[in-house]
């Protein structure tokens, strides 16, 4: 049996990966919301961000957390022009074309990462990389909570930004109706620009805090795919709120399941609830059926 | 139409003869780009022609490698036998698949993420079964025994490859002219109207799913024959998932000859690159598999229905 201790540690950490999660997984369900575009490179773009930090602190010394001034601003960007170069031009296609459009996108940046890096994991250590504060009977890893607090923080700034300024509530409504959007006059084009470059920051945001205490490789990105998936569609495609709670249940389900079972069952039975909600509610656990 | 069987029997002809003037290297290349064709011709059942985008075909492709090596393996059994049991079990769990899927009526997107999830669920089950010795894999002992799909030499692989690609076409081909294949046709081009006009959807996409995945497992089975070695992680992953996608994509899905342009062009010229005479071919493959996403992207923008509408006038869509 495994101690209460133990336990607590592991739902600690499931905790502060969870919200890492959770803020990838807004990033995609945001994008698929309002422009109906699964973005397969969601994962790359947090390995892509996570590559830009590490080089940051290896050339100039820049903190990870520094490094924000620049990753944020340049992800946005990054965001932008593809939207412009690359997704705009399929937003009409159907579902298969945004996939493999994407697919292409994930490959781009995969062997352009491949190319610069090659292969093997690469990894910074800063000074609070290994630090802990204990707290009764657990220790908690400062450079984990840390990138959870941030997490947290981006995704209630992101939720008060939807909720109370204009252009928040204009990203809704196009995400609700994009006709009944553009007939209020909402500048539906500009919308899908802003939400899928908010949804690349905001993928670039998780990977570059997790950067102090996760190793990084050409091929870290499908693993956060995967997990926005299943986030993205357990808390409700396009659902904020719900992909927060989805992002926090699977960090408990993952941390959990490596301390009982394998990480590879765990990683089973994490994909058997995804298939039983699409079957039975794929309007996802917490959302409500649309009518 | 004569021109046409007249200028397949010369590709045909010119294929037969490769292996003549082919060097092992190179008739390495040919087998991976027939393979890869295979496999995406194969895919192309469900998700060209019946709009079925599956994501989860490794599913069926690690089904057939593993039943043709456990079946020799455990039993004894020929893989050439072998394969047909894996055909079988791989078209089961299609259909299985399938009849569970559509009678929740899960479409587009979430039938893609659903077939995703059983290939992820497979995964894991796979790593954690010790009978197929789990992560580690199966490793089979290179030899000559052609009754058992075993040999030495390259050129028996690149002609078993080829007869797989060509009795695939041609099965396309009848397909495209049978009942069924237009009633493929019918449930991707609009589902409801299908519905209305008498097609039975859910059967249509039933078979089409349960063939797809059971010519899928065939591949799976050269696949552990051709490399002697298959895990979790080299057949049940998304890798052969996206073989067959990019080859079906970019050639033209829906089509007979696409997933084999496609193919040929992807998978074959990236094997081919592998094997240059230089120091450090690296940063060449690595470079060519950048230039292929991009000429992917591109493709896929400006060519939807993928490069075998290049010859064709532009229709209305």
């Amino acid at each position: 049996m495994v101690g209460l201790d133990v336990v607590l540690q592991a739902l600690l950490s499931g905790l502060f990966m969870g919200s890492v999660y959770a803020l990838i997984a807004i990033g995609f369900t945001l994008v698929f919301g309002v422009t109906d575009i699964v973005n397969f490179a969601h994962g790359h773009l947090v390995m892509a961000a996570m590559f830009v930090t590490y080089v940051l602190f290896k050339l100039a010394g820049l903190d990870p957390y520094l490094s924000l001034v620049v990753v944020l601003p340049l992800f946005f960007g990054i965001g932008a022009l593809l939207y412009v170069l690359v997704i705009q031009r399929i937003v009409d296609a159907p579902h298969s074309a945004h996939m493999m459009v994407t697919l292409g996108v994930l490959l781009l940046l995969e062997n352009l990462a491949n190319l610069l890096f090659g292969g093997d994991l690469r990894g910074v250590t800063t000074r609070y990389t290994t630090s802990s504060l204990v707290v009764g009977p657990v220790a908690v890893p400062l450079a984990r909570a840390g990138a959870a607090v941030v997490s947290l923080l981006a995704v209630g700034a992101l939720a008060v930004f939807l909720r109370r300024t204009a252009l928040g509530k204009a990203i809704r409504a196009a995400a609700n109706n994009r006709e009944g959007a553009a007939l209020v006059g909402v500048d539906v084009p500009r919308v899908y620009l802003i939400s899928f470059s908010l949804g690349t920051m905001a993928a670039a945001l998780a990977g570059a805090v997790i950067v102090p205490f996760s190793l990084v490789s050409p091929f870290v990105g499908h693993e956060f795919i995967l997990k926005a998936f299943v986030i993205a569609v357990l808390g409700g495609l396009g659902s904020v709120g719900g992909a927060l709670a989805g992002g926090l249940l699977i960090g408990f389900v993952e941390a959990l399941s490596s301390l009982y079972i394998s990480a590879s069952l765990g990683n089973a039975i994490v994909f058997a609830i995804l298939i039983a909600v699409l079957l039975y509610r794929p309007w996802g656990i917490f959302g409500q059926a649309k009518v | 139409m004569s021109a046409r069987l007249a200028l397949g029997l010369a590709a045909l002809a010119a294929a037969a003869a490769a292996p003549l003037v082919a060097g092992q290297h190179l008739l390495t290349a040919f087998i991976v780009a027939l393979h890869a064709a295979y496999m995406a011709l194969a895919w192309n059942v469900a998700a060209g022609y019946a709009g079925q985008f599956s994501l989860g075909h490794s599913l069926f492709y690690g089904i057939g490698a593993y039943a043709s090596t456990m079946l020799y393996l455990k039993l004894g059994l020929t893989p050439w036998a072998g394969m047909f049991a894996g055909a079988g079990l791989a078209g089961l769990v299609g259909v299985a698949l399938a009849l569970g899927v559509y009678r929740y009526n899960v479409r587009g997107i979430f039938f893609a993420l659903v077939t995703l999830g059983a290939a992820e669920v497979a995964k894991g089950l796979a790593d954690n079964w010790d009978w197929i010795k789990g992560p580690v894999g199966i490793l089979l002992t290179m030899k000559s025994a052609p009754g058992e799909f075993f040999f030495l030499r390259r050129e028996p692989y690149y002609y078993v490859a080829l007869a797989m690609v060509v009795a695939l076409i041609l099965i396309s081909l009848r397909l495209e002219r049978s009942r069924l294949g237009q009633h493929f046709l019918a449930v991707r081009e609009d589902e409801a109207a299908a519905e209305a006009s008498g097609v039975d959807t859910q059967r249509a996409k039933t078979v089409a799913i349960g063939l797809s995945a059971a010519l899928t497992a065939f591949a799976g089975s050269f696949y552990a024959q051709f490399y002697l070695y298959i895990s979790p992680d080299t057949v049940l992953v998304f890798e052969p998932q996206l073989t067959m996608m990019l080859g079906t994509m970019v050639g033209g899905a829906g089509t007979a000859l696409g997933p084999v342009l496609g193919s040929v062009l992807f998978s074959g010229l990236g094997e081919a690159l592998r094997n240059l005479p230089f120091e450090n071919t690296r940063p060449v493959v690595i470079g060519s598999k950048l230039v292929y996403a991009i000429l992917l992207i591109v493709i896929l923008i400006y060519l939807p229905g993928g490069l075998v509408t290049l010859g064709r006038r532009s229709r209305p869509a």
